[in-house]
């Protein structure tokens, strides 16, 4: 089961108070914030013993620009997320095996980008995921395999392009479409939220 | 309102997929357009939000321990523990620093243990390389030197032959030049006696051979007559004897003057050791 959905606002009192060097706010938001960036992680490198030191000098990072956070920044959440998958994403370009994604993508159905490999358990029915999958079933199947092959492979638009035998500008084309159609479905649910 | 434009680049940015200066002019604009600043935190948090459907991997408990104790002293995390004071740290400190020095000279020392022999392989094998070299131009040496002497051996043969086709050439030449005379017997008690003059001009000689003639009583000489029609009497060539038993004789003979033409040749019988002009009878004559 995925852990409780974090509040925006717990999340940012958490962090807020992490950059005050409370230590037990950081471990608090490091329990709310592991697991979902680690999974993404261990999704990008698709290794685990890769994800860990990512995910660790991940929180460091956080603990240390932890004063540099503003809420206009995004969520905490969002920021972690940034974060960790800038981090992971530079560890598979350094190791050139964003190549063989590349290779991989030619030909995969795009159904694939979001079946759980590695043998992970089942996704848990929290509401924020069930809204961001309720979002990417609006999606149609070029859109969502743009965004994966961006989000979780680390490819740039033309290597996108060059893997799917697609236009660069179309690639393009179908990344805006696909993020404004997930953009209502986290619109709705924030407002839940905040209510 | 927010163009397609600038919408497509909000999408992109959120992923990441901005680069250079199309991510700086975007990340300028965004700092003075607060609509579309907004609109591009939205799809950042919609793209963050694909995370949550990442297949789940809880992280191993100990990852955060380890997460803690990075974070338990603000200096950068990596390597503090944060569990000791700083006098405490001191003797380790000194260790570290001692063990660090010595790897640092070890380090030295294997680098330049492994120049040392790099070194040493490189002149080994540069030592091969010039032997190589040098057996290469010693062979080619010697067979220069075999070519060498072979064409000297083929030269000294060509000048060889060079010097005996001149020779003969020369041979052939004076051949050509040499006047050669038949003597013919004068003496009713001897008509058999012969005589041949030749008379190389250049060389201002001649060789007269006779055969048959008697032998000349005690006290005289056969004596040899150059006729030349530039001198009012005959040239002296010298005087001779003949083998008793065959009457042949073979002599080399010069004139007493230089001789330009020859008319003819003659042998008279003259007292022992000649007279300078020819007094006693004609033995051989020929023109």
């Amino acid at each position: 089961m995925n852990p409780a959905p974090p509040a925006v606002s717990d999340d940012a009192a958490l962090l807020h108070a992490a950059a005050r060097r409370d230590e037990a706010a950081f471990a608090a938001l490091y329990d709310r914030m592991a697991r979902p960036v680690f999974s993404l992680v261990v999704r990008i490198l698709r290794s685990r013993a890769e994800a860990e030191e990512i995910l660790q000098e991940a929180f460091w990072q956080v603990w240390e620009r932890a004063p540099d956070y503003r809420v206009e920044l995004g969520s905490p959440f969002c920021w972690i997320v940034t974060i960790a998958r800038r981090k992971a994403i530079d560890r598979l370009r350094a190791n050139a095996r964003h190549l063989q994604r590349i290779a991989a993508a030619q030909g995969a159905r795009a159904e694939d980008d979001f079946v759980a490999p590695l043998g992970a358990e089942s996704l848990g029915a929290d509401e924020r995921s069930a809204a961001v999958r309720a979002g990417l079933a609006r999606l149609g199947n070029e859109e969502r395999r743009a965004i994966a092959l961006a989000f979780f492979d680390g490819l740039t638009h033309v290597e996108i392009a060059a893997a799917l035998g697609t236009p660069v500008g179309t690639v393009k084309a179908r990344i805006r479409r696909g993020l404004l159609k997930l953009k209502p479905a986290l619109a709705r649910l924030e407002t839940t939220a905040n209510h | 309102m927010i163009d397609e434009r600038h919408e497509e680049l909000a999408a992109l940015h959120a992923l990441d997929l901005l680069e250079g200066a199309e991510r700086d002019a975007f990340v300028r604009t965004l700092a003075v357009n607060d609509e579309l600043r907004d609109f591009a935190g939205r799809l950042r948090e919609a793209s963050a939000s694909l995370a949550q459907v990442a297949p789940v991997i809880a992280p191993p408990p100990a990852l955060k321990s380890r997460v803690l104790a990075g974070i338990a002293t603000s200096a950068p995390p990596r390597t503090a523990s944060g569990l000791f004071t700083f006098p405490s740290l001191l003797p380790w400190a000194a260790a570290a620093g001692f063990a660090l020095l010595a790897g640092w000279f070890a380090r030295l020392y294997i680098g330049a243990r492994a120049e040392t022999q790099l070194g040493s392989a490189q002149h080994a094998l540069a030592d091969l390389a010039l032997q190589q070299v040098q057996q290469q131009l010693e062979a080619e040496r010697i067979l220069t030197r075999r070519e060498i002497a072979g064409l000297t051996g083929q030269l000294t043969d060509a000048r060889t032959q060079v010097a005996a086709l001149d020779e003969r050439r020369q041979h052939e030449a004076d051949l050509a030049r040499l006047k050669i005379t038949a003597l013919t017997s004068l003496l009713k008690n001897s008509p058999g006696a012969i005589g041949v003059a030749v008379w190389n001009p250049e060389k201002q000689e001649g060789v007269l051979h006779v055969d048959k003639l008697p032998a000349p009583a005690a006290g005289q000489d056969y004596q040899l007559w150059v006729v030349d029609p530039q001198y009012p009497n005959p040239v002296d060539g010298g005087v001779f004897t003949v083998d008793p038993q065959t009457g042949a004789q073979r002599v080399v003979f010069k004139a007493r003057q230089p001789v330009r033409a020859i008319d003819a040749f003659a042998v008279t019988l003259e007292r022992k050791g000649g007279v300078p002009k020819a007094e006693g009878p004609f033995v051989l004559l020929g023109k």
